[in-house]
């Protein structure tokens, strides 16, 4: 469990202000963050340092969350990396498409922060 | 070319000959006489002259006169006056011919009056219809138009005009085509003649075309009109303009956008900067404040975003798409058609199905999506696989091969569609199906292009309602005899060739008399069911068809009145059987009638797999193994227009099932599925046995 605690997390999403909440309870739950506003930024920071958990929103600029997440799944080296898609997409066939590019969950906005906190630690610890 | 003679001057030239022949003949015969005798002969000769003179006048004026006179008075009757009088007189011989003439003059003047009288009566009814028409016409918003079947216009009304912006140069007999887009137009007509030859007419095909260059769009509807013997002639297209209605939805759809997505966003930061700050009294001040001031900011734009939202849905009509259901089969039909030509090969396989939308923009943006990955892959062999989620059909394009990245496939979709669809883009037909689409891998290095569809559950022709189950049968010889398995026993199980088919009979004796009605099959090939390969007969089968089994199976004696004896037949599903190992529902009693049919003429020497007994083997603790209890336990769906297909397609899909389940449970080989099969059928035979003892020994 300890792992847990201590797990990176890249928060993708072009909205500064969940951006800063975000950052902020990940942060106070004793995570590592940090965080990109867009697609080809995701890829670079995840080339730069592979994060346990990405915290990936669908509609930013440049790549989109779904292009995102199937880059990572066809690349073997980041396959075991978690994804958590946050979304205001919230149609069941956004839901499916998510999940069948690979992420492990999907979040539709808005959401509990408590939740989506206790919702990382679970897939990370999935992992364990 | 005849010149026209009169009967005077026949008659005339008749006595003139005559005449000058006799007084040839006279003097002739003056010269061989003696003198003495000529003068005799000149008088004699002079005499007959002029009796005969004057009985050449008498013909003339009593009968050639008057026969032309009649002949002029006869061609004034026929051509400009029926009233007309014959001013003949009474000096000649026409009497008779008078009276028939005048008889048929006054018959024709009555016919000619009653003919007029109702050609009025008609004119003046037609008038009136036409006078009801134009007013209908004219009062409808929408356009109407009556075309032959070379598209060529027969009626239109001025809405139609004025909606195709052809005030000037619409008109009767000309093309439709300058005017409304001819892909749509020939895309419905094709989707109403092929329900027509399906037998499952619908009054009419609802359809969104371009006009105007392909600048604006309208929704129409086609019906098909026939002819006098019942037979199609042209059809009748009514449109309505569709660009406020699409603006209408466009707004819908963004205010939904906004309503699902804009607002999410906004709420999300909101209720996360609350949370943290409830969530944590002690934060220092400057933090709080900068949270403090998110919750200000993000209320904000969400009071003015849900004014917006509030001001737009007021604004909007109950507009709807043109939506439609449409059979799985006949949209792939149209779809292979439209790729004769292109290198691109297309094989439908799965449960065919009915699915709710456009059909049209549906098959362009199939069409575009081919030549993309034909493109960007290089593969020229696709499936294009049918199969039912929840609420939704899948249609998947499947390839050898990488899935395609999400982004490039954007890319494909941003781009406008060609085809008669005005400006819409791949996108926007998406989002108007209200669906998505995305590339995944689909294991065995194949990839697939998913595209989720509304299940037009509710919406197609109804389903024939569950009919009672045959019961089982049981052929003891052929559950002694095991099934040979011969060059199939170690082959891979999803690497063989299937044939699943089932029977229709008359009843359920074959020893007594009973015989097949109707017969089905499909090709399972690689683990794919070939949607398209399948066999499909009605029977005759030489006897009253009983009205009990009608009940099972729905074939009438009207319905095979005019088919073939199954021994005609049955060469035919052996060639489509030929090399697969055959497939059916409670096996012996198909099996039963197709060995005793074959007896002496065909050999069926491949191995019989039984799904029924299949489905015992593996689901031992289930009680019911009938065919529609298998396939509601594992949420297989087939909609199929005859019952024998669908129970084929049905056995089809229940196999591929179980053998993944046979997979799963190490069974891999087709010889262990095999003594798995025999197992469960001596175990059911036991127990058919011991049921057979306890109800002789309780009676």
């Amino acid at each position: 469990m300890s792992w847990v605690v201590s797990a990176s997390i890249l928060v993708v999403d072009d909205e500064p202000n969940i951006v800063l909440s975000l950052e902020f309870l990940l942060k106070q739950a004793g995570f590592r963050v940090r965080t990109v506003s867009n697609g080809e930024a995701a890829l670079a920071a995840i080339a730069e340092e592979p994060p346990d958990l990405l915290l990936l929103d669908v509609m930013i600029p440049g790549r989109d969350g779904y292009a995102v997440c199937q880059e990572i799944r066809s690349n073997p080296a980041w396959r075991d990396m978690r994804i958590i898609m946050l979304t205001a997409k919230g149609g069941d066939i956004q839901r499916e498409k998510g999940l069948s590019l690979g992420a492990d969950e999907y979040v539709t906005k808005p959401f509990s922060t408590r939740e989506l906190v206790e919702r990382v630690r679970r897939v990370l610890d999935r992992q364990g | 070319m005849a010149r026209d003679r009169t009967v005077t001057g026949i008659v005339g030239a008749l006595f003139v000959g005559f005449t000058t022949s006799l007084v040839i003949g006279f003097a002739i015969l003056a010269f061989t006489l003696d003198e003495g005798a000529v003068r005799p002969l000149a008088t004699t000769a002079g005499g007959l002259l002029a009796i005969f003179l004057a009985l050449a006048g008498l013909i003339v004026q009593r009968l050639a006169r008057p026969l032309d006179r009649l002949s002029l008075d006869v061609l004034i009757v026929a051509r400009e006056n029926l009233s007309h009088r014959f001013a003949l007189g009474t000096r000649h011989w026409l009497g008779k011919l008078i009276q028939g003439f005048d008889t048929m003059r006054d018959r024709l003047t009555g016919a000619e009056a009653r003919g007029a009288q109702a050609l009025a009566e008609a004119q003046n009814q037609g008038a009136e219809q036409k006078r009801w028409l134009e007013a209908i016409l004219l009062d409808l918003t929408e356009g109407i138009v009556v075309c032959n079947l070379q598209h060529q216009v027969l009626l239109y009304n001025q809405a139609a005009a004025e909606l195709l912006g052809a005030a000037q140069n619409f008109g009767l007999g000309r093309s439709l085509f300058p005017f409304l887009a001819r892909e749509p137009v020939l895309h419905a007509l094709e989707r109403q003649m092929q329900r027509l030859e399906s037998g499952w007419a619908a009054p009419s095909a609802r359809f969104m075309c371009g006009v105007a260059g392909g600048q604006r769009l309208v929704g129409a509807r086609l019906g098909i009109v026939f002819d006098a013997k019942g037979g199609p002639n042209g059809y009748v297209i009514s449109f309505a303009e569709l660009s406020e209605e699409e603006t209408a939805l466009a707004k819908r759809d963004d205010l939904l956008e906004m309503a699902t997505e804009e607002l999410r966003a906004p709420i999300a930061n909101l209720r996360a900067a609350a949370e943290t700050l409830s969530q944590n009294p002690d934060l220092p001040d400057a933090q709080r404040a900068v949270f403090q001031k998110v919750v200000a900011d993000e209320s904000m734009a969400l009071s003015r975003r849900l004014e917006a939202l509030a001001r737009g849905y007021r604004e909007l009509g109950g507009a709807r798409w043109m939506m439609a259901e449409i059979h799985s089969n006949d949209l792939i039909t149209s779809l292979i058609r439209r790729l004769t030509g292109t290198p691109l090969q297309l094989t439908p396989t799965g449960l065919p199905d009915w699915l709710y939308g456009d059909s049209l923009s549906l098959l362009i943006l199939l069409e575009l999506l081919l030549r993309q990955l034909h493109s960007a892959t290089g593969c020229e062999v696709f499936d294009i696989a049918v199969s039912r989620g929840d609420n939704r059909v899948y249609l998947d394009l499947v390839w050898q091969g990488e899935p395609i990245p999400a982004g490039q496939l954007e890319s494909w979709l941003s781009q406008p569609l060609i085809g008669g669809l005005g400006p819409l883009t791949g996108r926007g037909v998406l989002r108007r199906h209200g669906s998505d689409t995305w590339s995944q891998s689909a294991g065995g290095g194949t990839a697939r292009l998913r595209i989720p569809l509304a299940s037009a559950q509710t919406g197609g022709p109804r389903e024939r309602p569950l009919r009672p189950q045959r019961p089982e049968f049981y052929d003891f010889d052929l559950l002694v005899h095991p099934v040979p398995t011969g060059r199939f026993t170690d082959r891979p199980l999803k690497q063989l060739t299937y044939v699943a088919f089932d029977l229709e009979t008359t009843g359920l004796r074959p020893t007594d008399g009973d015989q097949v009605v109707a017969i089905a099959g499909v090709r399972i090939v690689n683990g794919r069911i070939l949607t398209t390969e399948t066999f499909e007969r009605l029977v005759n089968p030489g006897r009253q068809i009983p009205e009990a089994s009608i009940r099972f199976h729905g074939v009438t004696d009207e319905m095979v009145r005019d088919k073939p004896p199954f021994a005609v037949v049955l060469p035919a599903f052996h060639l489509f059987a030929a090399d697969a190992v055959l497939v059916a529902h409670n096996a012996a009693f198909d099996i039963t009638f197709l060995h005793r049919a074959a007896a002496g003429m065909l050999h069926f020497d491949q191995p019989v797999v039984d799904t029924l007994l299949l489905s015992a083997h593996l689901y031992p603790a289930e009680a019911d193994h009938s065919l529609d209890a298998i396939a509601a336990r594992l949420g297989l769906h087939v909609v199929q227009r005859h019952s024998a297909l669908r129970d084929s397609l049905l056995t089809a899909a229940i196999l591929l099932r179980l053998l993944d389940r046979c997979e799963e449970r190490g069974i891999t080989r087709f010889g262990q599925l095999a003594a798995a099969s025999d197992m469960a059928a001596q175990l059911r035979a036991h127990q058919h046995e011991l049921e057979r003892h306890a109800a002789g020994s309780a009676s």
